[in-house]
C-alpha cells in the first residue's frame, strides 16, 4: 500500500485474532449434536433436511462483523501503521517534500519478467515516472539513473517535474552495473532545508548495498522491487582466445556458459566464425553452476567469432558472446625515431608489440624533414631539436647533446648507481644493478623532473615535463652505446616501460558490459567517434592545453577520453578524426552481455536488512516523515466493541422458547 | 442336631461361594442400585397373577381355574363319558340320583418368560435424574423375576436385540433369585432392534407356552408388526405382556430446542441404533408433529395389543421405581 507503513509489523500476528472470531461464530452455526433413541419420528417431523454440511459459513451477521472489525483494528493498531506520502498528502500537505528516486539501469534489469512482458527497467521507469506523478507545488525531485554511470535529473518545482518525467520515459536502458553505494552517497549528501526527503529505490534487487552506507541515510529507503526475484538465466559469461600450441596461426577458443537458475538446465552452444558455423556442443549445466567449453583450431586470418547458447529465458542478451581476433587495437604506437637505425635503442622500439617506427637522421630532423603525422612517440638518440622545434608529442630523449634538453652543470665519469626510485613503473621488472656507464652529463633538473636513477653526482635517467604536461618526456642521460645497459635483461624491459608509459593506451579488445574506457587518443585526432552496436553514434571532443588552460600543470591523463555509454552489448567502432574530420585511424571493440554479477537475475535477499538500516537512527525523521493512525484505530475498535455489547444486551431481554428445559441426556454432546 | 449341622454346612458353603465370587468379580453396584432390601420386601408379597392357567407341573403356588383331581375340593360337574368314576360323588348321587364329578384345584406352577430388549436404543436417558431405559428395563425384569422365583414359578430371562440372546432358565425357586438378578447386572447391550421379530421366534422355539412378558421401548415396532406377533404367540398359547418403556424426553422433547437460545439454528440427530444423522430445523412446528407421530404410534401399539388380547403397559422412567411402579403393575393385573 503506497504511503502507508507498518512501524511494528509483528503486530499483524493479532490479526489471527479475526478468523478465530469466525471460527467461534461457524460453531454457532454449527448443530448441536443429540443423540436420540430413534431417527424414526423426527423423519416423520421434518421431513426436508436443510444444509448438510457439518461447518457452514456464519451468517453475516451485525455481531460477526463488529467482532472482527474490533480484532482488526486491534491488531492494526498494535502494528502501528504510519501514513506517509500518499494518504498523508491526503491529510495535510503543509510541508514540501524532496522525493529522490533511485532507478536501477543495470544490465538485469533487461530481463523480460515484469508482469505486462515488459522489462524490468521499464516497468520500474514506469514506477518512478509514477512517483513523480504524486508530486505538487512546492515539491522537489532527484533521479539518480544507476548503470554503466551514474547519471543525476533534478526538477525543482512541477514544471520541471514533469518535464522530468517525459525525459525519464525516453531514456533506454543504459545497462552495466549499479552503483548503489555510490549513489546512496550522493544521496546523503542531498540535504535539502525545510523539506521532507523521501528515498525511493526502485530495482530488481539484483544489487548489493553496503549496510555501512545505508546506515548513513537520514531517512528510511523505500523499496520497490520489479521482475520475478527467482528468475533463472542462462549465461555466456567469459570468451576468450589465445594462440593455438600446436597449430601456428590458429587460435584456441575458450568459452564459459553459466547457469543462474535453480533447475537444470540443457542447451546448445554454438560457435559461429566469420559467419559460418564452427563448432556445436550440447551442455548440461545443474543449478547455480558453470561449464568451460574449449574450441581447438579456430583457422588463421578469422576475424570474429560469435558464441551463443540457445535458451529461452528472461535476459537474451547474455546468450551470445563475440569475439574480435584481428582487432586487439587498432591504434597501433607510431614512432619517430631520429638517430642511428643500428642502434640498439632502435632495435629494442622495434620489438615492443603494436609499435610502428619510422625513422630519419639527426640532420633531417635539425632541416625539419620530418614525415607526415602525427606521431604517438618521439625518440630522439644522441639528438634533439631546437627547442622551439619540440614535437607536440611525448618524447624519450637518449644521451641528448648537451643543454638540448636539460642544462648540464658538468660531466661524470664512470659514475655509479647510487640512488634509485623504487617501485617507479619505469623500473617495473628492471634491475639495474652492475649498471656500467663510461661518461654522463650532470642535468641541472627542474621541479617538473623526477630522477628515476641516479648516480652520486647527477641523474641518469628521469622523468620531465619540461614542455608541459602535454609532453611529458623521459630521459636517459648517458650514451647507450658507451655502456653495459643494451647488453643487459632489464634494457628491452626499460625502453617497453618507457614507450607504455609515454604512448596512449590502446583501445582493448574486449570490455566488460558497463565499464568505461579510458584511453589517450593520438596526439592528432580532435575528436573520438564511437559508433555503437545500435548505430549511435557519440563524438567525444579530445580537449589540449591550448584549449584550456586550466590544463596547464596538469598530467597528460588531461587528454585522456572516457567512454562509459558499453551498456549495450556488439561490437562498438571507434575512430579517431582529425580536426578536418579526417578519420586517422580506426578499431573495434566488443562489449559481451554475459557478467558472473549481472547476468544472476535473482534477488539479493539480505537488501531488505540492508535498507533497513537507513534511517533507524533517525526517529525524529521518520516521525516526521510518518503519521501514526493507531489512536484511530483504537477508537474504531472501542466504537465496535460498544455497538456489539449494546446488541448484545439488548438480544439478551427476548423472550426464550417456552417450556424448553435443560436436555441433559447421556446422548447429548 | 443332624439337621442343624446340615443347615450350618449349607450356610458355610454359601458363605465360601459367595467370598470366591467376589473375588472375581467386578463390584456389584450396579446390582445394589437394582434391587434394595425394601423393593425386594414389597416383591415378596406379590403374586404374578395369570388371567390364564397354562401349563401345569409340579408343585406351583398358583390357584389354577383348571380343575383337577387334588384332595382339596374345588366344585362338582356332571359325569359324561371319560371322567375318572373315582372322582363321582357317591352321596350326591344317593341324593339326587344323578351322576356328578367331585372336582379339586390343581396348584399349577407359572412359566414366566422375561424378553427384555437390550438394544441401543434403550441405552438413553433424557435426564441425568432417572435411570436410562436398558436400567430401568433390567430392573422391572427383575422385580417380576424375583416374584416369581419366590412363588415357585418357572422362570426364563432372554434379552434381545436384533436376535434373542443367551437366556438364564428355565430356573425356579428361591435359590435362583440371586443368580437371576447376577444374571440381569451383566446382562450386555445388543447391536439391533427387532421386538417382533425376537418375540416370534422365542415363542416359536419354545415346546410349552407360558407367560411373555416383553419388556421394550418398541422404537422399531408399529401397529402392524406388533399385532402379528402378538398374533402369532396367542396362536400358541401364550399369554403376552407388552411392557413399554419410555422415557419422559422421547414424549416430549422440547429441551431440544433450547439450542435456539444458543444462537445455533439447527439440531444434528443421531440415532442411537445406527448413527444415523438427521438435521431439523428447530421449530415449534417440528416439535409438534414429532409429538403427533409419537402419539399416533402408542396409540397403534396400544390397540394392538388390545386385538390381540395382550396387555398393555406404559413405564415411564420418570416414575418412583418402589411405590409407582409396582403400583402400576398391580394396577395392570400384572401382579397381584
Amino acid at each position: 500500500m503506497s504511503g502507508l507503513s507498518l512501524l511494528a509489523p509483528i503486530g499483524l500476528i493479532a490479526l489471527l485474532a479475526a478468523p478465530f472470531i469466525i471460527v467461534l461464530h461457524m460453531r454457532h452455526t454449527t448443530p448441536i449434536e443429540q443423540r436420540v433413541p430413534a431417527l424414526r419420528f423426527w423423519r416423520s417431523a421434518a421431513p426436508v433436511t436443510t444444509v448438510e454440511a457439518r461447518f457452514q459459513i456464519p451468517p453475516l451477521t451485525l455481531v460477526l462483523i463488529l467482532q472482527v472489525l474490533a480484532a482488526v483494528a486491534l491488531a492494526l493498531a498494535l502494528a502501528r501503521p504510519a501514513v506517509s506520502l500518499g494518504i498523508g498528502d491526503l491529510m495535510s500537505r503543509a510541508e514540501p517534500q524532496h522525493l529522490i528516486v533511485l532507478l536501477d539501469g543495470s544490465s538485469s534489469m533487461a530481463a523480460m519478467d515484469a508482469p505486462e512482458g515488459v522489462s524490468r527497467y521499464e516497468a520500474a521507469r514506469d514506477l518512478a515516472i509514477g512517483r513523480l506523478g504524486g508530486l505538487g507545488d512546492g515539491d522537489t525531485a532527484t533521479v539518480v539513473l544507476m548503470g554503466t554511470r551514474m547519471e543525476t535529473f533534478q526538477a525543482s518545482d512541477l514544471p520541471a517535474i514533469q518535464a522530468l518525467s517525459r525525459e525519464l520515459a525516453g531514456i533506454a536502458l543504459p545497462g552495466g552495473m549499479a552503483e548503489v553505494d555510490a549513489a546512496l552517497q550522493l544521496v546523503a549528501d542531498l540535504d535539502l532545508p525545510d523539506v521532507r526527503e523521501r528515498i525511493v529505490l526502485v530495482t530488481d534487487g539484483a544489487i548489493a548495498v553496503d549496510p555501512s552506507i545505508a546506515e548513513q541515510i537520514r531517512v528510511p529507503i523505500e523499496l520497490h522491487q520489479v521482475g520475478e526475484p527467482r528468475s533463472g538465466n542462462l549465461a555466456l559469461t567469459e570468451i576468450v582466445s589465445r594462440p593455438s600450441v600446436n597449430r601456428p596461426g590458429e587460435q584456441d577458443l575458450y568459452l564459459q556458459v553459466s547457469n543462474f537458475g535453480d533447475d537444470r538446465q540443457r542447451s546448445t552452444a554454438l560457435i559461429v566464425a566469420d559467419g559460418e558455423e564452427f563448432y556445436r556442443e550440447n551442455v548440461d549445466l545443474p543449478p547455480r553452476s558453470a561449464s568451460d567449453i574449449v574450441v581447438l583450431g579456430i583457422p588463421e586470418g578469422t576475424r570474429t567469432v560469435i558464441a551463443e547458447v540457445r535458451s529461452s529465458d528472461p535476459l537474451f542478451a547474455d546468450n551470445q558472446a563475440t569475439l574480435l581476433l584481428q582487432a586487439r587495437s587498432g591504434f597501433g604506437t607510431r614512432v619517430l625515431y631520429v638517430g642511428d637505425t643500428l642502434s640498439h635503442l632502435y632495435r629494442a622500439l622495434g620489438v615492443i608489440p603494436g609499435v610502428s617506427i619510422e625513422s630519419i637522421s639527426s640532420m633531417e630532423s635539425l632541416q625539419g624533414n620530418l614525415p607526415p603525422g602525427p606521431f604517438d612517440l618521439v625518440v630522439y638518440e644522441s639528438a634533439t631539436p631546437k627547442p622551439e622545434d619540440f614535437p607536440d608529442t611525448p618524447m624519450l630523449a637518449v644521451a641528448p647533446p648537451r643543454d638540448s634538453v636539460t642544462p648540464a652543470i658538468g660531466v661524470m665519469t664512470a659514475p655509479e648507481l647510487a640512488r634509485v626510485r623504487a617501485h617507479d613503473a619505469l623500473l617495473r621488472g628492471v634491475d639495474l644493478t652492475g649498471l656500467v656507464v663510461r661518461e654522463a652529463p650532470v642535468h641541472e633538473l627542474d621541479s617538473t623532473a623526477v630522477e628515476i636513477a641516479g648516480a652520486e653526482s647527477g641523474p641518469l635517467i628521469y622523468r620531465t615535463q619540461r614542455w608541459g604536461p602535454e609532453q611529458p618526456a623521459v630521459v636517459i642521460t648517458f650514451d647507450l652505446e658507451e655502456s653495459n645497459l643494451p647488453a643487459r635483461v632489464a634494457f628491452p624491459i626499460l625502453i617497453a616501460n618507457a614507450v607504455y608509459e609515454l604512448v596512449p593506451a590502446p583501445v582493448p579488445a574486449t570490455v566488460a558490459l558497463g565499464s568505461s574506457i579510458a584511453y589517450t587518443p593520438q596526439s592528432g585526432a580532435t575528436t573520438i567517434r564511437i559508433i555503437d552496436p545500435l548505430g549511435s553514434t557519440i563524438d567525444t571532443p579530445v580537449r589540449s592545453a591550448k584549449d584550456d588552460g586550466a590544463f596547464e600543470g596538469a598530467s597528460r591523463e588531461a587528454r585522456s577520453v572516457t567512454f562509459t555509454s558499453t551498456g549495450s552489448s556488439g561490437i562498438y567502432s571507434v575512430q579517431e578524426l582529425s580536426g578536418d574530420g579526417r578519420v586517422l585511424d580506426g578499431a573495434q571493440f566488443v562489449v559481451n552481455a554475459g557478467h558472473a554479477e549481472e547476468s544472476d537475475l535473482h534477488a539479493n535477499a539480505d537488501l531488505d536488512a540492508s535498507l533497513a538500516l537507513a534511517g533507524s537512527g533517525t526517529e525524529e525523521a521518520s516521525r516526521s516523515l510518518h503519521r501514526e493512525i493507531w489512536p484511530l484505530l483504537l477508537i474504531v475498535a472501542a466504537v465496535a466493541l460498544l455497538l456489539e455489547a449494546g446488541w448484545a444486551l439488548g438480544s439478551r431481554r427476548r423472550p426464550a422458547i417456552p417450556n424448553a428445559t435443560p436436555m441433559v441426556g447421556r446422548g447429548a454432546k | 442336631m443332624m439337621d442343624v449341622e446340615r443347615a450350618l454346612n449349607r450356610l458355610r458353603a454359601l458363605r465360601q461361594q459367595r467370598l470366591s465370587r467376589s473375588r472375581s468379580e467386578p463390584p456389584r453396584a450396579e446390582s445394589e442400585l437394582l434391587f434394595d432390601e425394601e423393593m425386594l420386601a414389597r416383591l415378596r408379597r406379590l403374586v404374578l397373577l395369570s388371567r390364564r392357567s397354562v401349563a401345569e407341573g409340579i408343585a406351583g403356588e398358583h390357584r389354577s381355574r383348571r380343575r383337577g383331581s387334588s384332595p382339596e375340593f374345588a366344585d362338582f360337574k356332571s359325569y359324561s363319558p371319560g371322567d375318572d368314576f373315582r372322582r363321582i360323588d357317591w352321596n350326591i348321587y344317593s341324593r339326587l340320583d344323578e351322576l356328578f364329578v367331585r372336582l379339586s384345584e390343581v396348584s399349577t406352577e407359572l412359566s414366566v418368560h422375561l424378553l427384555v430388549d437390550a438394544s441401543p436404543s434403550m441405552v438413553w436417558q433424557g435426564s441425568v435424574d432417572g435411570p436410562d431405559k436398558f436400567v430401568y428395563a433390567r430392573r422391572l425384569a427383575g422385580s417380576l423375576a424375583y416374584v416369581s422365583l419366590w412363588h415357585f414359578d418357572r422362570v426364563t430371562i432372554a434379552p434381545f436385540g436384533a436376535a434373542v440372546g443367551s437366556p438364564l432358565g428355565p430356573m425356579q425357586g428361591r435359590a435362583q433369585i440371586h443368580p437371576a438378578l447376577r444374571y440381569l447386572t451383566m446382562m450386555p447391550s445388543l447391536e439391533g432392534t427387532d421386538v417382533a421379530g425376537a418375540a416370534a421366534r422365542y415363542v416359536s422355539e419354545r415346546r410349552k407356552a407360558g407367560l411373555l412378558i416383553v419388556i421394550s421401548d418398541l422404537l422399531s415396532e408399529d401397529g402392524a408388526t406388533m399385532r402379528g406377533a402378538l398374533r402369532h404367540a396367542r396362536a400358541r398359547g401364550w399369554q403376552t405382556t407388552i411392557v413399554h418403556i419410555v422415557d419422559p424426553a422421547e414424549l416430549d422433547p422440547a429441551a431440544l430446542f433450547q439450542a435456539s437460545e444458543t444462537g445455533r439454528s439447527s439440531i444434528e440427530l443421531i440415532d442411537a441404533e445406527d448413527g444415523a444423522r438427521l438435521r431439523i430445523d428447530s421449530t415449534p412446528d417440528v416439535l409438534e408433529r414429532y409429538r403427533a407421530a409419537v402419539g399416533q404410534w402408542k396409540a397403534d401399539i396400544e390397540q394392538a395389543c388390545s386385538e390381540e388380547d395382550s396387555d398393555y403397559v406404559e413405564m415411564r422412567t420418570d416414575l418412583p421405581f418402589e411405590s409407582l411402579v409396582l403400583h402400576r403393575l398391580y394396577e395392570a393385573g400384572v401382579v397381584a
